[in-house]
């Protein structure tokens, strides 16, 4: 496969000179490119999980004149014509790599937050609302732990901290309006129609990023049923062992013991499922709930 | 009994008739009118006995039948009276090695709309790993190269990927036949329509409703209806062949004859427009979906001739955006391969592929007592992604070949197992008196209700439906009629979800309780 010219727009050099380190669970990542604008602005969507060391596996991202190109050792992962896709797509292959690395702790597709060391998961497909009921619930002070991974300890069921920026689809961040011009701005061309992301960290928000493992006291599982008005109700385990099995990531990784890690999270937690007319009233309730 | 010049004389079955055994009725192919008639009652019994070697004047006496009857039998054309004893069994089609004859190409996971029961799970957001340009290529070249000459690009929203045209241009070139393009047509201008009419390429869209605003909540985008209806307007303008998919679930299923008209008068052949209930794969897996009274059921509208054909996915493969290859668009976790280059034949003929395209409904749990067993376009891949369990009968099919009913023939489907009892190898576990089964082969989990969770224990091969009743009323303050119903349809679930063991006991008549 011949890679795009290297010689390509400002900030781009001939060689992938823009080099750094994400790590979690013990793998180490190294991202390299040639365009200090990539480096810059993945490195705000992985903030946190920067690090250092040696790296057990090599990403690089060449952006050129007539294309880009993500790689994965000589790989080629990806190509597109479009720079804005180059975040999003390095953002999936790394975390879908990051989730494999954590064979011994069950992943779930979950927001995660948490307040007085009290940890909240909140399961829900992609487009399920997770970012934006997280973000309505760090606005109401509680602490961030993922807007996606809910990584636990099956153990201790604590949950741990998985704090990649906050990652917001159009419809999402029109809800937050006064947060839109702090974020990262991508967009990119989809056959006449434009995808558009905004990354925010926390620390945009004033919110603080959890830097320990935090407890699984709440389950909340969002619904977009398109019914008008607010409901929170508890729901049997049983049911809620279901759904919290429907976001786990690597379950296979579990064989025969995978019914009993979801048991073991869903253990003593308070299981419920949330509807609400938006984030804001939606994190109000799950803060009354927890106030008592 | 006197039974005149035909006494002496053996049934016969028209060469191109055979009769095939259910676990309760019979069923006779007619090969050459392509019609399949279910067997029953004393007309099963006769022929039953026939096959048997016995002559009309024993089956007559036996069943103290009189020479009329079987006269009638034979008006039909179906069958005869010979000298000669002649009953052949039907000819089971020798396993083959099957070849490539279609392919879906998701050239993309990307997509322009959000729809509710999306497959693929599409969205905007989903660049991760597409096979670039050249590896399409690749795939359609090796695919021609096995025989294979009907392909379909599809998604995500195949049009979004900018080389698409390029792809199909390619498709051509090497010689396929069949080129299609399934698009939600959002993004169809008129320019590229009338490229599409020069290239000679087919194209299928997805229209949810006549509504446009209810087929813009199952899209997720404001406008797409008008934007679809405009792109199919197009196509028919331009004389592209164009098929209409309408997909069914709850938030339509009152639309379907309206859409069907519409899209009628948007100048859409008839016979191009298809109607399919929403399949639970990806996001078409929210159980909200489903439609609460539209059909989701097979029904007997059987027709055969060629005995070779009766299932669907043998010949077929798609490849994912990914490049993982898989035996339809609907059994994602079935990958038999990944596609890198040069590797097509490689997958097409090993071993795993040529496994699953070979699955007959001999092999299938209670399929393989079905008298339909050789003419139902059975969906595997439903099967298998409803119960974890490729060898699971479909729960899209209603019919029970132990009870030998249609659900239509009494409101809804009988019969149960005699003594159900649950696999072993599932992973049953209590919790706050409710249960969850857990299948660690497919990772498909089920929850089950204090009610059920009690049924499932009780489901250890010992009780009958009579004990499961009557321990349920023990525990549970119910009217009795109540309770038979919920344990009846409870037991049916599991069975339909393959969670019960496939052997049955005991004689298959006495199976209705």
């Amino acid at each position: 496969m011949r890679l795009p010219e290297m010689r390509g727009p400002v900030g781009c050099d001939d060689a992938l000179k823009w080099r750094k380190i994400y790590g979690v669970s013990g793998l180490r990542l190294a991202v390299r490119t040639n365009s200090r604008r990539f480096s810059e602005e993945f490195g705000r969507v992985f903030r946190h999980f920067e690090t250092h060391g040696d790296a057990q596996l090599v990403y690089s991202v060449v952006v050129g004149r007539e294309g880009h190109v993500l790689l994965r050792g000589e790989e080629v992962l990806y190509e597109t014509g479009e720079y804005g896709e180059l975040v999003p797509a390095l953002e999936r292959l790394v975390e879908a790599c990051m989730v494999r690395a954590l064979w011994d702790r069950p992943v779930f597709h979950a927001g995660a937050v948490a307040r007085e060391g009290v940890g909240v998961i909140l399961p829900a497909e992609p487009g399920g609302g997770k970012t934006s009921l997280v973000t309505a619930l760090l606005e109401l002070g509680f602490e961030y732990l993922s807007d996606e991974f809910a990584v636990v300890d099956p153990k201790s069921t604590t949950v741990l901290p998985f704090p990649k920026a906050l990652c917001f689809k159009e419809g999402g961040m029109e809800l937050f309006p006064h947060l839109k011009p702090k974020g990262l701005y991508v967009e990119w061309d989809m056959g006449g129609e434009v995808g558009r992301l905004w990354y925010l960290d926390p620390s945009d928000l004033g919110s603080e990023v959890s830097g320990e493992d935090r407890r699984v006291r709440y389950i909340v599982f969002p619904e977009r049923d398109g019914l008008e008005g607010a409901m929170v109700e508890g729901i049997s385990k049983a049911k809620a062992v279901l759904k919290l099995a429907e976001n786990f990531l690597n379950l296979d990784f579990f064989g025969r013991d995978a019914l009993d890690v979801v048991l073991n999270v869903v253990g003593e937690a308070e299981c419920l499922r949330l509807r609400a007319g938006s984030p804001q009233e939606g994190a109000r309730i799950i803060s009354n709930l927890m106030e008592g | 009994m006197k039974m005149g010049d035909i006494g002496k004389n053996y049934i016969r079955l028209r060469d191109d008739c055979f009769l095939v055994r259910g676990a309760k009725n019979s069923a006779l192919y007619d090969l050459k009118a392509g019609r399949i008639y279910q067997v029953r009652g004393l007309v099963k019994e006769v022929l039953e006995l026939s096959s048997h070697g016995l002559s009309v004047e024993e089956i007559a006496s036996r069943l103290g039948l009189k020479e009329g009857f079987l006269r009638v039998l034979s008006e039909g054309k179906v069958i005869s009276f010979s000298p000669e004893r002649g009953f052949k069994p039907f000819p089971v089609p020798e396993p083959k090695e099957e070849n490539l004859r279609f392919m879906w190409l998701e050239v993309t996971s990307r997509c322009n709309l959000r729809c509710l029961h999306c497959y693929v799970g599409a969205d905007a957001l989903k660049p991760l790993e597409e096979l670039p340009t050249e590896a399409w290529k690749g795939a359609i070249r090796e695919g021609a190269a096995l025989g294979c000459r009907d392909v379909q690009f599809t998604g995500g929203e195949a049009t979004l990927r900018k080389d698409l045209w390029d792809l199909v241009e390619f498709a051509k070139a090497e010689g396929y036949e069949f080129v299609e393009i399934f698009t939600n047509a959002t993004t169809l201008n008129r320019e590229r329509v009338r490229w599409m009419a020069e290239v000679g390429v087919n194209v299928a869209v997805s229209l949810y409703s006549y509504r446009p605003e209810v087929h813009d909540r199952i899209t997720g985008r404001k406008g797409s209806f008008e934007r679809t209806v405009e792109g199919i307007r197009s196509l028919v303008e331009h004389e592209v062949p164009v098929r209409i998919a309408i997909i069914v679930m709850r938030e339509n299923e009152e639309d379907v004859k309206g859409t069907m008209e519409f899209v009628q008068k948007l100048g859409v052949d008839p016979s191009q427009v298809g109607v399919d209930v929403v399949r639970p794969t990806g996001r078409g897996r929210d159980e909200d979906l489903v439609p609460k009274w539209y059909p989701r059921t097979t029904c007997p509208d059987f027709w055969i001739r060629d005995i070779s054909q009766t299932r669907c996915w043998p010949g077929k493969i798609a490849i994912t955006s990914q490049g993982d290859v898989i035996p339809c668009i609907f059994a994602r976790d079935l990958v038999v391969g990944r596609y890198k280059g040069g590797n097509l034949a490689e997958i097409v003929r090993g071993p795993r592929l040529q496994k699953l395209w070979s699955i007959t409904l001999d092999e299938v749990e209670v399929c393989k007592d079905c008298e339909y067993r050789y003419a139902c376009w059975d969906c595997r891949a439903i099967a298998y992604t409803t119960t974890g369990n490729l060898y699971a009968k479909s729960p899209r099919c209603a019919y029970d070949p132990y009870d030998g009913r249609w659900p239509y023939e009494e409101g809804e489907m009988e019969g149960v197992p005699e003594r159900p009892r649950g696999r072993e190898d599932l992973i049953f576990r209590e919790i706050d008196g409710e249960g969850v089964i857990f299948d660690p082969e497919t990772g498909s989990m089920h929850s089950l209700t204090k009610t059920a969770a009690l049924i499932w224990k009780l489901c250890d091969g010992r009780h009958c439906l009579d004990d499961i009743v009557k321990e349920i009323l023990e525990r549970f303050e119910a009217q009795p009629d109540e309770v038979r119903r919920d344990v009846e349809e409870t037991l049916r679930k599991f069975r339909t979800l393959g969670l019960l063991r496939g052997e049955t006991s005991g004689d298959a008549g006495s199976r209705r309780m």
